[in-house]
């Protein structure tokens, strides 16, 4: 029982569904969930009109202190951005408009912040 | 006013502020070529796509301009950039508009088109400007003085209003085609090559519209 209650990763990917539903409300068409490659991985890859989105899901059970942007520090952005290369090159993508979001699930309260950071690959 | 109504009015004062001096940072360059005269943004939309004209915009904003959340027309929600550009529209100096479609950019090369649609954007316009503030690019064949600016729909607010005139104009184009060649989605990917456009155009085929070189490897 205590090993299935904190199996981070089992509650990390109820909050990425809970967000990925959140986006799909919204309009946003889900590509992909947690897509990795070797620099690390990315939580939802969903399409919004014309642009491909790429986003990070932030968890915090309870009530949150500091930005929801805080979380996703200029490391984790490079790394998004590195990821997000590899996608588009792994699906032979050629110039798609592409946008980093993240989404802050805060016990029940879901925020989106949308094109939260720019591309952070060097 | 009670203190809740006091304390939300005083926010939404500090964000207008705030809002005032990002816009303020992205006057540098109008500022650094204001000697010069007339100082005209340009910006291009519609370059990656596998369908569809490129399209490039050209604006000459009043030193004076105040156009609040005006910015890189990719940050920005469709709503926002709809209604910026109705705004960019009224209080310009002068706005050109230059299309290249799909046909010519097979002759050409789609780098040779936008630069033709830049051209064409500039002869457009009613007023001939000093200097140009492009977006990355220097254009061949033009005569007046340009300033190359990476990431100039970021930092310079002529490049940023004419990234919204160019992305707008095309949008607009692209969802008129949808309604003339329904089926492929062009309304909402714009003719990017999204999952749904490229499974619709393996279904369907290409219509007069696809860039033939574009879509080769998909057909």
């Amino acid at each position: 029982m205590t090993g299935r209650m904190y199996n981070k990763r089992r509650i990390g990917r109820q909050y990425e569904r809970a967000a990925g539903e959140y986006l799909a409300s919204l309009g946003y068409e889900i590509v992909e969930y947690n897509f990795s490659c070797r620099m690390g991985e990315i939580d939802i890859i969903a399409q919004d009109e014309e642009y491909l989105v790429f986003c990070e899901v932030k968890y915090r059970s309870g009530r949150m202190m500091g930005h929801p942007l805080e979380a996703v520090g200029s490391k984790k952005q490079q790394v998004i951005s590195k990821c997000a290369v590899y996608y588009l090159m792994a699906k032979g993508l050629g110039e798609v408009p592409c946008r980093f979001d993240v989404v802050s699930v805060e016990g029940k309260e879901i925020i989106l912040i949308k094109n939260a950071f720019a591309y952070a690959g060097r | 006013m009670n203190k809740r109504e006091e304390e939300k009015l005083l926010r939404q004062k500090e964000k207008l502020e705030k809002e005032r001096q990002r816009l303020k940072k992205m006057r540098i360059y109008e500022e650094e070529y204001g000697m010069y005269g007339r100082i005209c943004g340009i910006d291009e939309a519609g370059r990656g796509p596998l369908a569809g004209p490129v399209v490039a915009g050209a604006v000459i904003l009043p030193a004076d301009a105040q156009i609040l959340y005006l910015n890189d027309s990719k940050k920005l929600s469709e709503k926002r950039r709809e209604a910026l550009y109705d705004e960019i529209m009224e209080k310009a100096v002068s706005v050109g508009v230059g299309i290249i479609g799909p046909e010519r950019i097979e002759e050409i090369n789609i780098l040779q088109a936008t630069y033709e649609a830049m051209r064409k954007a500039v002869a457009d316009l009613s007023l001939k400007p000093d200097v140009l503030l492009n977006d990355a690019v220097t254009i061949p064949e033009v005569e007046i003085k340009q300033v190359p600016v990476i990431k100039g729909d970021a930092k310079s607010v002529s490049i940023a209003a004419a990234s919204i005139i160019a992305k707008v104009t095309r949008d607009r184009l692209m969802k008129e085609y949808d309604q003339a060649m329904p089926g492929y989605g062009f309304g909402r990917h714009k003719g990017y090559g999204t999952k749904e456009h490229i499974e619709s155009l393996k279904r369907l085929g290409p219509c007069p519209i696809h860039r033939r070189t574009f879509i080769r490897k998909f057909v």
